[in-house]
């Protein structure tokens, strides 16, 4: 039972603000996992240009339906398109961009929450404060393994809160001990004022 | 007391009137991975339908009626339950083998669902939600209703237990009360099949079907033999067809006729929604008993969901094109990630009962609130909101502009610049509805585009914050706030960067500095 409800104004000064903490960059060397990472993702588009390249000489070798080439038109267009925008853009956002995002991903412990910001166009901040943490843990995939690196996932009730790659296996698990101590601290601390409030307001019955 | 029914720690089948729950599983579960087969077949099907090959029409119903119940009886015969003093099991599955262990203090919600069956024979279906999932995360069907009221108020004691000790403030005072918040009468049941977003789904769903045989019959003139069942109503549209078309012309014949055919259509759909709004919502009530909102509904399957007041993490306000018109809203009370068959719903709702539900779950933290969208005291969002897919839908349709009118000439090419029109609109609208409303306690959130979505929550109930920003937002020194909780997420735009950072310090400072344990 709470016997004090203290509800006194906080000067709006002394909240204290994230843009103040110090933030810890993740490895460097995740630039090299991504790279590696994208380099197998491009193994994809292989098969689909040769299908694409067999469909745009299939489609000039006969006569248009009907005798309407629109639809001719329209496919080698879009196609045309396609490749004259993926054709920078692709390299560009998965060799380029992630020499300039890598160093923007960072990380900051506070007394009560956990905090990660990344992106390099679109920046995310995202904070879980530890007593809403229902869990977290630590992966390391095949290409994590290969460059040692490990990533922190950490989950609240509303689902995955934040999820920190490139991290040095080492810390990753030492982040997730702390991050785990710091909930069971926070639900121990609950558990002891509930029984102190119980055991005080068994102590008040005894009294009276 | 379920003592004297159920031993501890020893597993049971269902009773075997559950058969009729595992079928409709079953029934539920391959619709879910057949329908889109099913809908793009249907044509077919109607095909054979309207040949009168009906031989094959009833295989192909009797083939899936034996899949469904071999199915439905490999469900029942694995699954199995067993109680423990504070924990249910649950175990199933045929393929995929599934455990799940509930334990009491975990359990947020127990809902009842008593089909005709269950009723004649004093039986109930229970499903258990928890926090952490978007269905219930067991559901024990065919129990004895005594068991399972049993079963409740062993749960509810376990919970009580929990709630003495950290009690929420407001929740003693909404205890050992009963109060009726809404019911419903015919006329209301009525609104709602016209509010509901089924009809809209019906019409669409009929016109897809209806379309093709009467266009193809009215304009063709196909014999009226392959149409089948459809010939009576065919061979009366194309009466008035012909009987307008001396008179008017034929393409005016033929507009007029297919807009009567709609309307029809449209009627047709309606009726099936009132139906289907009566048969859902019948005996509705929503009502608070023992601090807890509780709401009770259905003709034949009686839906009994309670949820515990202070756990309710977020309320959601729905109006739709209709709904606006009838000026009612449709209210979505959640306690965890539900799926709609296990979060407390009020179909109907107006104003003073939306004002009512706010205070009821919010209590101290509504003050200030308004659950009106059309209140005034909204704060709008900044204009990017507006004109950043604003010359978005330029710049697409540019693009488009010049790709055809390279082909096909510059009046094709006006057509694809008519979607400056459309796209300017959303634009327009969606940001003139967007707005927020905040005290020191909680948040409404109000979006949408012809219709009106108001999210509340308490920032007690937030579970992690984020703050976005693209490179426009860096631009104009702007950034979105994402609040999140299990049940909602509101993310609030081009705010200003220095009120961003301010609100998402304050609101973590709220969750960080309450010693309170979420729930």
């Amino acid at each position: 039972m709470r016997f004090m409800f203290d509800n006194s104004p906080v000067p709006i000064n002394q909240i204290p603000s994230i843009e103040e903490i110090a933030w810890h960059p993740v490895e460097p060397r995740l630039k090299l996992q991504i790279f590696v990472r994208n380099l197998l993702h491009l193994l994809w588009f292989i098969p689909a240009f040769l299908l694409a390249t067999s469909v745009w000489l299939y489609m000039d070798s006969i006569e248009p339906v009907g005798g309407f080439q629109g639809w001719t038109f329209l496919f080698q267009s879009s196609l045309a398109i396609g490749l004259l925008v993926l054709t920078p853009l692709l390299p560009f956002r998965w060799f380029v961009v992630p020499i300039f995002e890598v160093p923007k991903r960072k990380y900051a412990v506070r007394l009560e929450d956990l905090n990660y910001q990344r992106g390099l166009f679109t920046t995310t901040v995202s904070s879980a404060p530890f007593n809403r943490i229902q869990h977290a843990s630590t992966q390391q995939y095949f290409l994590e393994r290969m460059f040692n690196l490990a990533s922190l996932e950490v989950y609240t009730a509303a689902g995955q809160a934040v999820q920190i790659t490139g991290l040095d296996p080492k810390i990753a698990r030492n982040l997730r001990d702390h991050v785990l101590a710091q909930v069971s601290q926070f639900k121990q601390h609950g558990e002891s004022e509930e029984n102190l409030a119980s055991s005080d307001e068994e102590r008040d019955g005894d009294l009276e | 007391m379920f003592l004297k029914t159920y031993d501890i720690d020893r597993w049971y089948r269902a009773s075997p009137i559950s058969l009729i729950f595992f079928f409709g599983k079953a029934t539920h579960q391959i619709w879910n991975q057949l329908k889109t087969l099913v809908l793009s077949n249907g044509a077919l099907l109607a095909w054979f339908a309207a040949g009168e090959n009906w031989l094959i029409v009833g295989l192909i119903g009797v083939f899936w009626l034996a899949v469904i119940s071999v199915v439905a009886l490999a469900k029942f015969l694995r699954f199995r339950f067993k109680l423990s003093p504070n924990s249910i099991s649950v175990r199933e599955g045929v393929i995929n083998l599934k455990h799940i262990d509930l334990q009491f203090d975990r359990i947020r919600a127990i809902n009842f669902e008593r089909g005709p069956v269950d009723r004649w024979l004093g039986l109930t279906g229970i499903s258990f939600d928890t926090a952490g999932t978007g269905t219930a995360e067991a559901t024990v069907p065919a129990v004895s209703l005594g068991f399972a009221e049993s079963l409740r108020a062993r749960i509810d004691q376990e919970r009580k237990l929990e709630d003495e000790e950290d009690p929420e403030p407001g929740a003693e005072d909404s205890a050992n009360h009963v109060n009726l918040i809404t019911s419903l009468s015919l006329a209301q049941i009525v609104k709602i099949g016209t509010c509901g977003s089924g009809s809209t789904v019906g019409l669409v769903s009929l016109f897809t079907i209806a379309i093709p045989f009467t266009v193809t019959s009215i304009l063709n003139r196909v014999s009226l033999e392959s149409i089948g069942p459809l010939k009576s109503i065919v061979d009366f549209i194309l009466q008035i067809h012909l009987s307008l078309s001396p008179s008017v012309g034929n393409t005016v014949a033929t507009v007029v006729t297919v807009l009567m055919l709609l309307v029809c259509i449209g009627s047709v759909a309606w009726i099936l929604q009132v139906i289907g709004a009566y048969i859902r919502w019948k005996g509705f009530r929503t009502f608070i008993e023992n601090g807890r909102l509780k709401s009770v509904a259905g003709l034949f399957t009686v839906r009994e969901i309670q949820l515990d007041i202070p756990k309710i993490q977020s309320l959601t306000f729905h109006q739709n094109l209709r709904s606006r018109w009838l000026s009612c809203f449709r209210v979505r009370a959640e306690q965890s990630a539900s799926d709609a068959e296990h979060m407390l719903q009020i179909p109907l709702s107006d104003l003073p009962t939306n004002s009512l539900l706010g205070q009821t779950v919010m209590q101290d933290a509504a003050k200030g609130l308004a659950f009106d969208p059309n209140s005034s005291d909204f704060t709008a969002i900044a204009s990017p909101l507006f004109w950043v897919p604003f010359c978005r839908g330029v710049a697409i349709s540019v693009i488009g502009y010049v790709v055809v009118a390279l082909h096909f000439g510059l009046a094709y090419g006006l057509l694809a610049l008519a979607w400056i029109v459309p796209s300017s609109a959303v634009a327009y609208l969606r940001w003139r509805k967007a707005g927020y409303l905040c005290n020191q306690e909680a948040i409404v959130y109000r979006s949408g585009v012809l219709s009106y979505v108001l999210r509340s929550l308490k920032y007690s109930k937030l579970q992690s914050v984020d703050i976005t920003q693209n490179i426009i937002q860096k631009w104009r020194h702007r950034a979105s706030l994402v609040l999140k909780n299990p049940t909602a997420r509101i993310e609030i735009p081009y705010l200003e960067y220095e009120m961003a950072s301010a609100f998402r310090d304050y609101l973590l400072y709220c969750i960080e500095s309450s010693d309170e344990e979420w729930r």
